[in-house]
């Protein structure tokens, strides 16, 4: 009986061993498997930055071109308003226009509408956002391979700033679905015309002064009154590595693979200037850091009717962006927006 | 009764070193884990931020950024493509039989 008991315990030790080192390199996997996905739950919410940042990047790099066209439209406007205000409009001819002062209006007009197409063509969606989410894909893929097709940037959304349709840029050129809601502003280019008869012995003489006048389509500015130009990056979906199995489904490290769980990482980044604004109307003159009259005109009361407002700057630059902390207590930025369909950039701060 | 006593030294024997190797393996993990994370982490700071938050730590980081150092300013956005790349390394700590892993990330901001 005693002899076979010392029997029946032979092995009991190895069995204790095997069961003892199986939990061990279990808990190894487990520990293993929990920090590579720590580790690529860091890089996807990386990858979302970054992603977010690019596409940023570009929308700033657009907003700082057209600010460069709108000052050029600007500026063709105020050398035809220097050079008609410049020189003497006197043509013998007994009745406004000068004929001379029209034909340098319409070549005025023409190197005005060039630099207006150029101004479209810049804010053109396919020109400006599409290329901003191309580069924010293309960023994701530069730092976690496979990712840029899973970024997202809320356009399927309606109002999404990135969802074509959302902003227009309204000229007599043409509408575009555009980076902002622009809209043209129209312009006068006037002069003093001294109006002359050839009826005094054959002579011209003086009959009176007329202001003639031509209403132009000019510069541009920005309806919405939200000066930046806000870009979300969302990388979601599960890491391509999968982990932590209990159900060993197959696959994956160990020989452990699963769902892993479904992450929706979010990042928030902005296109916009340090100082000033892009040009809404509502924000005070000194906020618009760039209400300006484009030169000289022959209008009495000038004062009383400025131009349009030319609220750009130059000096765009991309910004991460952070969620409120007002979106605490279990609302993702994500259900906020679809709740309200909106895009609502107060919910937001940078 | 004598010789099962020694089976239980024995077999504890046996099984510390093994356990032992396990923690430290384990222990090892962890701090290279986090040195991935942290070069992870200081890669994408540099890239954004340049050194402005990053000054006087051990990890090494270097590259291009959108932070201009000379102006202690974020870049405007200059017209043409760009490409933004920075990397940092961090090292885990030495361990048994191993001078410490040197784990090098990358953050990258393109246009294309």
């Amino acid at each position: 009986m005693r002899g076979g008991g010392r029997r029946d315990r032979r092995g009991q030790a190895a069995v204790l061993v095997a069961m003892v080192l199986f939990t061990l390199v279990l808990l190894l996997a487990l520990a293993t498997n929990m920090g590579i996905l720590v580790n690529d739950r860091i890089r996807m919410q990386n990858t979302a930055d970054l992603a977010a940042y690019a596409a940023a990047y570009r929308e700033a790099q657009v907003l700082n071109e057209l600010v460069l066209s709108n000052q050029a439209i600007a500026l063709e406007v105020a050398e035809c308003r220097a050079y008609l205000v410049g020189n003497v409009w006197n043509e013998c001819n007994c009745a406004p226009p000068d004929s001379r002062a029209e034909a340098y209006i319409d070549q005025c007009v023409a190197e005005i509408d060039r630099l207006v197409r150029a101004f479209l063509e810049t804010a053109d969606y396919g020109y400006s956002v599409a290329p901003a989410l191309a580069a924010g894909r293309a960023t994701a893929d530069a730092n976690f391979g496979g990712t840029g097709s899973t970024i997202s940037f809320l356009e399927d959304l309606v109002g999404s700033p990135t969802r074509e349709g959302t902003y227009r840029t309204d000229s007599d050129l043409g509408t575009v679905d555009s980076i902002a809601d622009y809209e043209q502003a129209t312009v006068v280019l006037n002069y003093m015309h001294v109006v002359e008869c050839p009826d005094c012995d054959g002579a011209c003489c003086p009959r009176g002064v007329a202001y003639p006048e031509r209403r132009v389509s000019a510069w541009f500015w920005k309806r919405n009154d939200d000066p930046e130009i806000w870009v979300e990056g969302r990388a979601y979906g599960t890491p391509r590595r999968q982990f932590l199995d209990v159900a060993f489904s197959g696959g994956g490290y160990f020989g452990a693979s699963s769902n892993g769980g479904d992450d929706t990482l979010w990042a928030y980044a902005v296109a916009k200037p340090y100082e000033g604004s892009v040009g809404p109307t509502r924000l005070s003159a000194s906020d618009r850091n760039g209400e300006w009259m484009a030169g000289p005109l022959y209008v009495p009361g000038l004062a009383a009717t400025p131009d349009p407002a030319l609220g750009m700057i130059d000096e765009y630059r991309a910004r991460m962006a952070g969620i409120r902390e007002d979106l605490a207590g279990g609302a993702t930025p994500r259900s906020l927006i679809d709740a309200e369909g909106i895009w609502d950039s107060s919910r937001f701060r940078h | 009764m004598g010789r099962r006593r020694a089976q239980s030294a024995v077999e504890t024997m046996l099984l510390v070193p093994v356990l032992l190797v396990v923690m430290v393996a384990t222990y090892q993990l962890f701090t290279l884990t986090f040195a991935a994370q942290n070069a992870h982490l200081r890669a994408r700071e540099h890239v954004l931020h340049g050194g402005a938050y990053l000054q006087g730590r051990a990890y090494r980081t270097s590259g291009s950024t959108v932070f201009d150092e000379g102006a202690r300013d974020y870049r405007k956005a200059a017209p043409g493509a760009f490409r933004f790349e920075s990397t940092s390394s961090d090292r885990s700590i030495p361990g048994v039989g191993t001078a410490g892993e040197e784990v090098t990330a990358r953050a990258v901001i393109t246009s294309e």
